[in-house]
């Protein structure tokens, strides 16, 4: 297997588990945005006007770039944005730790188990960062022009 | 604030090098849909207003009223300090066991956030049933003492349970009295039931907003 099927092979694997992953975490923060809005409070780093504002469009955010990375449709803009969200969240989750601030992080709605703050959530988003690297470094397809048809003489 | 000028700052660097390798109009183009659908769904969306009602000065930044319709009482360190030896207060650590053995306020039980729900599943916790409960967790936002404060009211343990204002963070800073190591030993058990408690064999159901906070 040569090099760029083994890029190709990774990309794929990629834009599985960070657009599998974004979009699922995206709807189930949408089927209750109003406890999303309060774990964005909880980060005690917002001002309070605008977790309702962060609550919908974070999750769109999530769901429209990571339809992006599967279906291969701005592939590179989806996973641009979801790279930027990640590295967001993992220095929101940095300042959480250094802080001392017990929360949940709300990543997954209320599925407090997969959610809690901690060193195992940065590991968990560094994994995702990884994946969505994965998922933006293979060349986007060059499509084939028809061929000029010769002038006529 | 400062996350706020790190995500404006990675927003300008994503945005810069989008731009370098060409990408900036479609980045702006998934950035604008999920602006504009994003708002679309906070305008259709019956449960979510425009603007989130200001936090409680002095709460956990939660809103005022949990879903059992009463928010967990405060206790400031001061107040809390006073009811140190009192033997109907309990002290309840929601930290880490880990946490817990390194330090705790005198007396304390641990009772683990995180596994809260389990362990009040199959015994209880020393508490009388007409006594206090206070509980703690690291601090900050307070959100793990808030949910076990929660937790032992809707199991009917406790029917007095504070939250300790601050945490661990605010004890400790008043250099007020901890101790370490290991609770002692058959401090929880099922002998230590209170008498209206329900049995070990019978746990209570929990509620939905307690299966919903995890």
């Amino acid at each position: 297997m040569n090099e760029s099927r083994v890029l190709l092979a990774a990309g794929w694997l990629g834009r599985l588990v960070a657009g599998g992953v974004f979009v699922f975490a995206g709807a189930l923060k949408l089927l209750d945005p109003a406890a999303f809005a309060q774990d964005i409070g909880n980060y005690q780093a917002f001002p309070w006007w605008t977790w309702n504002l962060a609550a919908a469009v974070v999750p769109m955010a999530e769901i429209l770039a990571g339809l992006a990375v599967l279906t291969g449709f701005k592939r590179r803009a989806g996973a641009l944005v979801l790279g930027s969200l990640t590295v967001a969240f993992l220095g929101l989750i940095l300042s959480v730790i250094v802080r001392g601030i017990d929360l949940n992080c709300g990543c997954f709605g209320e599925a407090a188990e997969a959610s809690a703050v901690g060193w195992p959530l940065v590991v968990r988003d560094l994994g995702l960062l990884v994946a969505i690297v994965a998922a933006y470094l293979p060349a986007e397809p060059v499509r084939e022009r028809p061929a000029a048809s010769p002038p006529a003489s | 604030m400062y996350p706020l000028f790190l995500i404006a700052a990675l927003t300008v660097l994503t945005l810069g090098l989008a731009h370098r390798v060409g990408l900036l109009r479609d980045a702006t183009l998934v950035i604008g849909a999920s602006l504009l659908s994003g708002v679309t769904f906070l305008a259709l969306h019956p449960g979510l207003a425009w603007v989130a009602e200001p936090p409680i000065e002095g709460s956990c930044g939660l809103e005022g009223e949990d879903e059992l319709g009463i928010r967990v009482e405060r206790i400031s360190v001061d107040e809390a300090q006073a009811l140190l030896g009192d033997e109907s207060v309990t002290f309840v650590d929601a930290r880490s066991g880990d946490d817990y053995v390194a330090a705790h306020i005198p007396g304390a039980v641990s009772l683990p956030a995180s596994d809260a729900a389990g362990i009040l599943e199959i015994q209880s916790i020393p508490i009388l049933p007409d006594g206090q409960v206070i509980t703690y967790c690291n601090g900050g936002a307070c959100e793990q003492s808030e949910y076990l404060g929660l937790l032992l009211r809707d199991r009917e343990v406790c029917k007095q349970v504070k939250v300790l204002e601050g945490g661990w963070a605010a004890w400790a800073a008043a250099e007020a009295p901890t101790v370490a190591g290991e609770e002692p030993e058959g401090s929880i058990s099922f002998e230590s039931l209170p008498s209206d408690s329900p049995s070990p064999s019978e746990p209570c159901e929990p509620s939905p907003s307690m299966e919903a906070r995890g």
